[in-house]
């Protein structure tokens, strides 16, 4: 109805309005629902119309009133006479007129409403068709949707799972791993002390090794003492000084190298120290191969006569 | 005399066993075994028609022998003879532990006349140390031995060598009429080569060589009764001048190191005193004039001082003075009596008569310290007499009832007599320069 409304000017606007209002007071009357009324609509418009005069007008015809009365009063009755026939004649025509206007006008509601009412059933079942097909269609969508939603759901739950699957599996991979490095850092572990372990106890042998090559020789050492004494022929060479003599050795304490390093005496000291050591090799030394090489095969001789 | 030492102490300078590195091992040697220095001296090798009867390598040996300060190897030991330097292997020597080596060969290169060369060897550092080489008669190969003797000994210890130098001494025998002969003599180092240079029938005494090697002072006699004399011989030549006649005694004449002066002992002032002769021009100047006995006085090498044997404190001793005089200063204090004293060359030790409770003995006394070392046995020891090289001294001693020469080394270790002669051996003088 609002579209209506919409589509006619102010005036036209207002005539419907009067209209509804007067079926709104036939409906407050209690009257039949019959379309009648819609009759009076052509009357009340015309008379509305007609009664508007201007002022001038009437005061001219207060004058000339006697005079023109009798006269009026004839043309007034003559016209009366015609007037009244044309108006009978006219009410007829408008009679029959309105007779066939009504009778158009009811055919033609009729036909209209018969339009309307087949509009209107067209357009409810257009309607009814659009509302059918809507909501077939917001079935189908809404199927549609649900399918859509059920694969996404299914998909999400397949995908959700597939993830699932796959964090598990790398959490599973992740655990795997994280055992299996802690498993190789053990293992490397144990094997880094057990290697550990065996240097340490080789580094010991080492150690044990080495100190008894000290202790071998040290142990010789005043045999080395004596035996180069026994060779020292001419201490008297040395007498108020003193000279000291490197002494290198093989493994069988051969002296190998002699060499005067310090306190020098004098030429004859010196080789009576030097030939002390050369007549004294070999010297006693640990025959312990092993224990060779943590010798150092140099030694000091200190020829420092107490005379 | 031997001296004991007491064992030294091994000095182990060991690092800590822990340490990473082995410190040096150093071993500190104080004892030796003095046995001289082992040497192996070749006979040498000879060459020609008439071998000499002098055996150099027997001369040598026997000269190092004396000295105390070697060990001459026995040739039987030996496993080559090389007599050149292209024959030797030095292994040999090492095997029977032999520090030097002395080869060498005499070569006849004429009439009486021989080659003689000498290589001396380092055995242990296979190095020569010396080679010289002679060309002499036969009557010199004694004197080239000591020569070779006294190389041997410098280049081995350091020290110059006193073998080719002289002695002179004093001889003592009955003639076929029973009288006493006195004979002035003079031999090599080693007792060889004696020749006399003077015969009386009276006493002489105290010969001294001046520091030229070629003049003897001593004291001798006319007769009798006479005074006694002072001399001055020329061994070479023969000439002798008189230089004092005294009417009392005089004894003990001895060379300053410059050769100009003599101290002596002489009584002409009623009392043994000291004095001073100025050779060449007969001066004498009195030193001492204490009233106990002084004499047997002999100069510091310096020229400084003298030192002299006295009484003045009751029993001998000896006492320094200056060579300028004045008061005399004892230096012995150990030993009942110490006579006869001289300096070393060095003068660093005066060697002496000691008399400790064992008779007269030779001992040596420190200045340094003032003890007394003594070197020899006794009871009858006289007239110690320094090596030129301060290595050896001689002194006069007796065997059964005779008296002899004998020689020890400086350190007492190497005492040996010299049988030089047949009668009495007395007042030995060695002299302070070679031949």
């Amino acid at each position: 109805m609002n579209r209506a409304v919409r589509k006619f000017s102010r005036p036209v606007r207002a005539v419907i309005l009067a209209v509804l209002v007067h079926v709104a007071f036939g409906l407050l009357l209690g009257l039949s629902l019959s379309f009648k009324p819609e009759v009076i609509k052509p009357d009340i418009a015309k008379p509305v119309k007609a009664i508007v005069i201007d002022r001038s007008t009437l005061a001219q015809e207060e004058t000339s009133k006697k005079e023109v009365e009798k006269k009026r009063k004839a043309e007034a009755e003559k016209k009366r006479k015609a007037e009244a026939e044309k108006k009978r004649k006219k009410e007829a025509e408008k009679k029959r007129k309105a007779e066939a206007e009504k009778k158009r006008k009811k055919e033609a509601e009729k036909k209209r409403k018969a339009e309307a009412e087949k509009k209107r059933k067209k357009e409810a079942e257009k309607k009814r068709k659009a509302e059918a097909e809507k909501k077939r269609k917001k079935e189908a969508e809404k199927k549609r949707k649900a399918e859509a939603e059920k694969k996404r759901k299914k998909e999400a739950e397949k995908k959700r799972k597939a993830e699932a699957e796959k964090k598990r599996k790398k959490e599973a991979e992740k655990k795997r791993k994280a055992e299996a490095e802690k498993k190789r850092k053990k293992e490397a572990e144990k094997k880094r002390k057990a290697e550990a372990e065996k240097k340490r106890k080789a580094e010991e042998a080492r150690e044990q090794e080495k100190q008894d090559a000290y202790s071998a020789l040290g142990s010789l050492v005043g045999a080395i003492k004596g035996k180069i004494e026994g060779n020292w022929s001419n201490r008297l060479a040395c007498s108020g000084q003193q000279v000291t003599i490197s002494v290198k050795v093989n493994i069988s304490g051969e002296v190998t190298a002699v060499k005067v390093v310090g306190d020098s005496g004098d030429d004859a000291c010196r080789r009576s120290a030097e030939n002390a050591v050369y007549k004294a090799s070999p010297l006693p030394f640990p025959d312990n191969p092993r224990f060779f090489k943590w010798l150092d095969q140099e030694f000091q001789i200190k020829f420092k006569p107490d005379i | 005399m031997i001296k004991v030492f007491i064992a030294g102490m091994v000095t182990l300078l060991v690092g800590l066993l822990s340490a990473p590195t082995w410190a040096v091992l150093t071993i500190e040697i104080t004892e030796g075994q003095d046995t001289g220095i082992p040497i192996a001296v070749v006979p040498f090798h000879f060459q020609g028609q008439q071998r000499p009867n002098e055996e150099i390598r027997n001369i040598v040996s026997a000269d190092l022998y004396r000295s105390g300060r070697f060990l001459s190897l026995p040739p039987g030991d030996f496993l080559s003879r090389p007599s050149g330097p292209d024959q030797v292997r030095f292994k040999d020597w090492r095997l029977i532990k032999a520090e030097a080596l002395v080869i060498g060969h005499v070569s006849q290169v004429g009439d009486d006349h021989y080659d003689v060369s000498f290589y001396l060897y380092n055995v242990f550092k296979e190095k020569l140390l010396a080679g010289y080489r002679w060309t002499v008669g036969s009557s010199q190969l004694r004197q080239v031995a000591h020569q070779v003797s006294d190389y041997i000994y410098e280049a081995l210890t350091g020290i110059p060598g006193a073998f080719d130098t002289r002695i002179a001494y004093v001889t003592v025998e009955k003639d076929s009429s029973d009288i006493r002969q006195y004979q002035l003599m003079v031999a090599d180092s080693d007792g060889h080569n004696a020749q006399r240079i003077l015969r009386t029938n009276f006493p002489i005494l105290s010969p001294a060589w001046a520091p030229d090697g070629k003049r003897l002072a001593y004291v001798s006699f006319a007769s009798r009764t006479s005074g006694a004399m002072i001399w001055v011989q020329n061994v070479e030549t023969g000439e002798r001048r008189k230089l004092l006649q005294e009417k009392g005694t005089a004894s003990a004449p001895a060379w300053s190191a410059d050769g100009r002066r003599l101290a002596l002992r002489l009584s002409r002032d009623g009392n043994h005193d000291i004095y001073i002769l100025d050779v060449a021009a007969s001066r004498l100047t009195r030193l001492t004039t204490h009233p106990g006995i002084d004499t047997e006085p002999a100069w510091s090498p310096n020229g400084r001082y003298l030192v002299f044997t006295s009484d003045r404190s009751g029993r001998p001793h000896i006492f320094r003075i200056s060579a300028a005089g004045g008061p005399a200063e004892r230096l012995t204090r150990v030993g009942r009596e110490n006579a006869g004293a001289s300096y070393s060359p060095n003068g660093k030790h005066l060697v002496m008569v000691t008399n400790q409770g064992n008779g007269d003995q030779i001992g040596v006394f420190y200045t340094g310290n003032n003890e007394v070392k003594v070197l020899t046995d006794g009871p009858l020891d006289d007239s110690p007499t320094y090596s030129p090289n301060g290595a050896m001294i001689m002194y006069a001693t007796q065997r059964g009832n005779q008296g002899v020469l004998a020689a020890v080394s400086a350190d007492g270790r190497i005492k040996q007599i010299l049988r030089l002669h047949q009668g009495e051996v007395r007042e030995p003088a060695w002299s302070s320069r070679k031949q």
